[in-house]
C-alpha cells in the first residue's frame, strides 16, 4: 500500500516534466513526422502521401548536394575547432602576460551575436573596402579582388572560416577546463626524465584532456550540422547551391516554397546522425560521471 | 472541434520549433502577433468599429521602410485611426526577410493580422492558396472615391477579374548612370539599348583602378537580378514563363539570345566586379556607392540615400530607364500592396482601415516622403512636382512600361514560386561559374525546372 502511495506522489511529482515533454517535443515532433507524410502546403490541407516526400528528396541531386556540402562543412569545420581549440587552451593554460586579457579577447567571438559577426565576416570578404581583400593587395599577394564569396569552393571555404571562428571558444574553453584538471607535479616529473613539449603534449596531456575534447567536438558537430544562419546570411546557399546545407535548404523549401510537408521530411533525414551524437554524449557523460 | 485545438496548438508550437531551430527570430514576433490577433477577433466580428465602452482591436503588419520618416508616419496615422474608431490598432513593423515565418505561422494557426503588407509575388501566392479575402469591392471604392489607381499596378493583384489586394506603392528599377564617367569615355548619353550598354561597359572598365563598367549581381538571394534578368530576356523576345499558365516557353533562341549577352558582359567583357556572382540585393548600392560601378539597376534607394548622404555623387548621377533590347523596352514591375486574409474576424474594419491609409491627402504626404523609392498608386499624383523633378520622373513614368513576373502570360502563382525559389539565378550562377556550360544548355536546364514547377 506504501509502495503504491509512493509511487503516486512519484508521477505526481514527476507529472511537470512529463506534460512539458508531452506538449513541447512528443506533440510537435508526432505532428512533424505526420506532415512529413503529406503534401502539406501552407494554407492548405494536408493529403497523406506516404514516403512521397522522402522518395522525391532521395531522386532529388540537390537534396544529395545539400548532403555533400553539409558533411563538407560539419567535418572541416569540426576538425579545424579542435585543433585550434586546443592550441588556444594550450597557450592560455600558460603562464603568458596579459593572460587574463587574452582569455577574454579569444572568447569574444563566442560572445558577440550571430547576426553582428556575420555582417562584420561579410564586410571583411567584401571586393570593395573589404579587408581582407585590401590586406593582400597591399602585401601582393593577389593583382585584383577576389569575390570571396562568388565562387562555390571559396564560398563553401569562407562560410567555414566563419564558422570556425565562432566556434574555436567553445572548444577551447572546453579543453581549458580539462587542462587545469591535469597535474603540474607530474609535468615537472616528466620535464626532469627528459620528456620534450612534443612529448609531454603526446603521452600526457592529449590523454588527459581526451574526454573532454571528444564530448565537446561532438557537441560542437551536432550545432555545425544545425548551423544555418552563418550560411544563410552569408550566401543564402550559393553561388550555384556551392553552400547549400540540409538546413538552409529546408528553410528554402518550407518557408519560401512552402511546401512544409518536404521541408519536414529534410528535417526528419537529419535526425538519425543527430540522435546518434546525442546518444554518444549522453552515454560517455553519464559513464564519465559514473 | 477538439481536434482542429490540437491541430493548432501542434501546428503553432512545431513552427515555432522549425523558426528556433532556424536561428530566426522571427518565431517570437509570429507567437505575439498570434496573440494580438486572437485578441481582435475576440472583440467581435462585427468588422465595423466596436461599441461604445468597448475598445476593439486591429493588427496590421507592415514593411519596415527604408526611411524612418515613413515608418513613424504610418505608426502616427494607425494610431490616429484608432482614436477616431475607438480602436486599439497593434501596427508591426517588419523587415521584409522576416514576413514568410510569420505568415506562415499566422496561417496555419489561423492567428492571422487583420491587414499585412504583400509584395505582389505573394498576393498571388497566398491567392493561390486560397488564404486572401477578395478586396475588389475596395479597389473599386478607392478609385471612385480617390481617382484612378494605375492599371498596370492593379493588373499584377487581379485574378479572374478580381483583385486580391489593395495597390500601396510602386517601386521601379531604373538605370543609374555615372555622367562624369560616362563623360570621361566620350558618351553624352546613357545608354539606349542592352548593345549600347555592353559596348559601353566593356569602355568603362579598368580593372587596374578597381573600376567595372556593369554593376550587376547574382547573389543566390538577389532579387534585384531575378527582375533584371527577366527584363533583359523579354527584351530579346524570350520569356522564363509560359503564354498559356501551363506551358513553358524558355527555351527559344531569344532567350538563349540572352543568356548568351549576360555571359558575354560576365566572361567575355569581364565588365562586372569580381565578386558580382556573390552579391546579394545590396551588393549593386555598395559598388555604386563606392565609386566601383559606373553603371547599375536599382529602385530609387540609392538616389534617395545618396541625394541625403553624398550630395557630390547625386549630382553626378543620371537617371535612365531601363535599356532597349531588339523587342523594346521591358521593365520588371514592382508592386507593394495592402491585403486581408479570410481568417481575419475584422474584415470590415480592416477594408475601413486601409482606406484609411490610402485617403489621398494624408497618402500623398507618405508616399512622397520615401520618394522616389515609393511611387503613387493614384495616377492624379504622379503629377505632383516631385515627381516631374529631372531625376525622380523615370521612376514613376516606368510603370507604364510594367511587366509581370508570368510574362508573356498573365501572372500567376507558379511564377511567383519560379521568383521565389530563385530559379533563374541559380541557372545564370550556373551559367557563370562553368565555362563548358553553353547558354543553350542553361535555357534547356531552365526550361526543365521552370516546367516542373508548372506540372506540380
Amino acid at each position: 500500500m506504501k509502495i503504491r502511495l509512493d509511487n503516486k506522489l512519484a508521477y505526481l511529482l514527476m507529472s511537470p516534466v512529463l506534460v512539458y515533454l508531452l506538449a513541447i517535443m512528443l506533440l510537435p515532433f508526432g505532428w512533424a513526422l505526420y506532415l512529413s507524410f503529406t503534401d502539406k502546403t501552407v494554407g492548405v490541407p494536408a493529403h497523406f502521401i506516404g514516403f512521397g516526400n522522402y522518395i522525391d528528396l532521395l531522386k532529388d541531386s540537390m537534396f544529395w548536394k545539400a548532403v555533400k556540402n553539409t558533411i563538407i562543412f560539419t567535418a572541416v569545420a569540426v576538425v579545424l575547432k579542435s585543433v585550434f581549440g586546443m592550441v588556444m587552451a594550450l597557450v592560455l593554460n600558460e603562464k603568458i602576460i596579459f593572460r587574463n586579457l587574452f582569455r577574454v579577447l579569444l572568447f569574444l567571438p563566442w560572445t558577440i551575436p550571430t547576426i553582428v559577426s556575420v555582417f562584420t565576416w561579410q564586410w571583411i570578404y567584401s571586393d570593395v573596402g573589404g579587408v581582407l581583400n585590401y590586406l593582400l593587395l597591399k602585401i601582393n599577394a593577389i593583382g585584383r579582388p577576389i569575390g570571396w564569396l562568388a565562387k562555390p569552393d571559396l564560398a563553401m571555404m569562407s562560410v567555414i572560416v566563419v564558422n570556425v571562428w565562432r566556434g574555436i571558444p567553445f572548444m577551447g574553453i572546453a579543453i581549458l577546463a580539462g587542462l587545469q584538471s591535469v597535474s603540474k607535479e607530474m609535468y615537472e616529473a616528466a620535464m626532469l626524465d627528459g620528456a620534450g613539449a612534443v612529448k609531454r603534449f603526446f603521452y600526457m596531456t592529449l590523454p588527459s584532456v581526451k574526454e573532454v575534447t571528444i564530448l565537446a567536438a561532438v557537441m560542437t558537430t551536432i550545432w555545425t550540422l544545425n548551423d544555418f544562419e552563418i550560411i544563410w546570411l552569408l550566401t543564402r546557399g550559393g553561388p550555384d547551391n556551392g553552400t547549400q546545407v540540409l538546413s538552409t535548404l529546408s528553410y528554402t523549401i518550407g518557408f519560401l516554397n512552402m511546401s512544409l510537408g518536404k521541408a519536414i521530411a529534410i528535417a526528419i533525414m537529419t535526425m538519425p546522425p543527430l540522435i546518434m551524437l546525442i546518444n554518444y554524449v549522453t552515454k560517455r557523460s553519464l559513464a564519465s560521471a559514473d | 472541434m477538439k481536434k482542429t485545438w490540437w491541430n493548432k496548438v501542434a501546428a503553432v508550437t512545431l513552427l515555432s520549433a522549425l523558426l528556433a531551430g532556424c536561428g530566426n527570430n522571427g518565431g517570437d514576433n509570429a507567437g505575439n502577433s498570434g496573440g494580438n490577433s486572437g485578441a481582435s477577433n475576440a472583440a467581435g466580428s462585427s468588422g465595423a468599429a466596436a461599441p461604445a465602452g468597448e475598445k476593439g482591436k486591429l493588427t496590421f503588419w507592415m514593411k519596415k521602410q527604408l526611411f524612418e520618416d515613413q515608418n513613424n508616419l504610418i505608426v502616427e496615422r494607425a494610431k490616429q485611426f484608432g482614436k477616431e474608431n475607438n480602436v486599439d490598432v497593434n501596427v508591426e513593423v517588419i523587415a521584409y526577410e522576416d514576413f514568410y515565418p510569420k505568415w506562415t505561422a499566422a496561417i496555419e494557426s489561423k492567428s492571422v493580422p487583420d491587414v499585412s503588407f504583400f509584395g505582389y509575388q505573394e498576393v498571388g501566392q497566398f491567392y493561390g492558396q486560397g488564404v486572401l479575402e477578395d478586396v475588389s469591392d475596395l479597389v473599386g471604392e478607392l478609385e471612385s472615391k480617390n481617382g484612378e489607381i494605375r492599371p498596370n499596378v492593379k493588373k499584377a493583384v487581379t485574378f479572374g477579374g478580381k483583385q486580391y489586394g489593395v495597390p500601396f506603392w510602386t517601386e521601379s528599377q531604373v538605370l543609374y548612370y555615372r555622367k562624369d564617367m560616362l563623360q570621361a569615355a566620350g558618351y553624352t548619353a546613357p545608354p539606349a539599348t542592352w548593345d549600347e550598354f555592353r559596348e559601353m561597359s566593356k569602355k568603362l572598365t579598368d580593372p587596374g583602378k578597381g573600376l567595372y563598367g556593369a554593376g550587376v549581381g547574382y547573389g543566390k538571394g538577389n532579387s534585384d537580378a531575378e527582375f533584371l534578368t527577366r527584363g533583359i530576356i523579354w527584351s530579346f523576345g524570350g520569356s522564363v514563363d509560359t503564354q498559356d499558365g501551363k506551358t513553358v516557353i524558355a527555351d527559344s533562341p531569344e532567350t538563349v539570345q540572352a543568356a548568351s549577352f549576360i555571359r558575354d558582359l560576365f566572361l567575355t567583357d569581364k565588365s562586372t566586379p569580381p565578386s558580382a556572382i556573390g552579391w546579394d540585393d545590396s551588393g549593386n548600392n555598395k559598388a555604386y556607392l563606392s565609386g566601383q560601378a559606373a553603371m547599375i539597376f536599382n529602385t530609387g534607394s540609392v538616389l534617395a540615400t545618396i541625394k541625403k548622404d553624398n550630395p557630390d555623387l547625386y549630382e553626378k548621377t543620371g537617371i535612365a530607364p531601363y535599356p532597349a533590347g531588339p523587342k523594346g523596352t521591358f521593365i520588371p514591375g514592382i508592386s507593394n500592396n495592402l491585403g486581408i486574409f479570410k481568417d481575419s474576424k475584422n474584415k470590415d474594419l480592416a477594408k475601413k482601415f486601409i482606406a484609411y491609409i490610402l485617403a489621398p491627402d494624408w497618402y500623398k504626404t507618405w508616399v512622397e516622403a520615401g520618394a522616389p523609392l515609393t511611387g503613387p498608386i493614384y495616377t492624379a499624383l504622379t503629377k505632383e512636382a516631385v515627381w516631374q523633378e529631372e531625376k525622380n520622373k523615370a521612376f514613376v513614368d516606368s510603370v507604364d512600361g510594367f511587366n509581370f513576373l508570368g510574362y508573356p502570360g498573365e501572372y500567376n502563382p507558379k511564377a511567383g514560386e519560379v521568383f521565389n525559389m530563385r530559379v533563374v539565378n541559380d541557372t545564370f550562377q550556373k551559367l557563370l561559374l562553368e565555362s563548358s556550360y553553353t547558354p543553350e544548355a542553361a535555357i534547356k536546364d531552365l526550361q526543365a525546372k521552370v516546367q516542373e514547377i508548372y506540372n506540380k
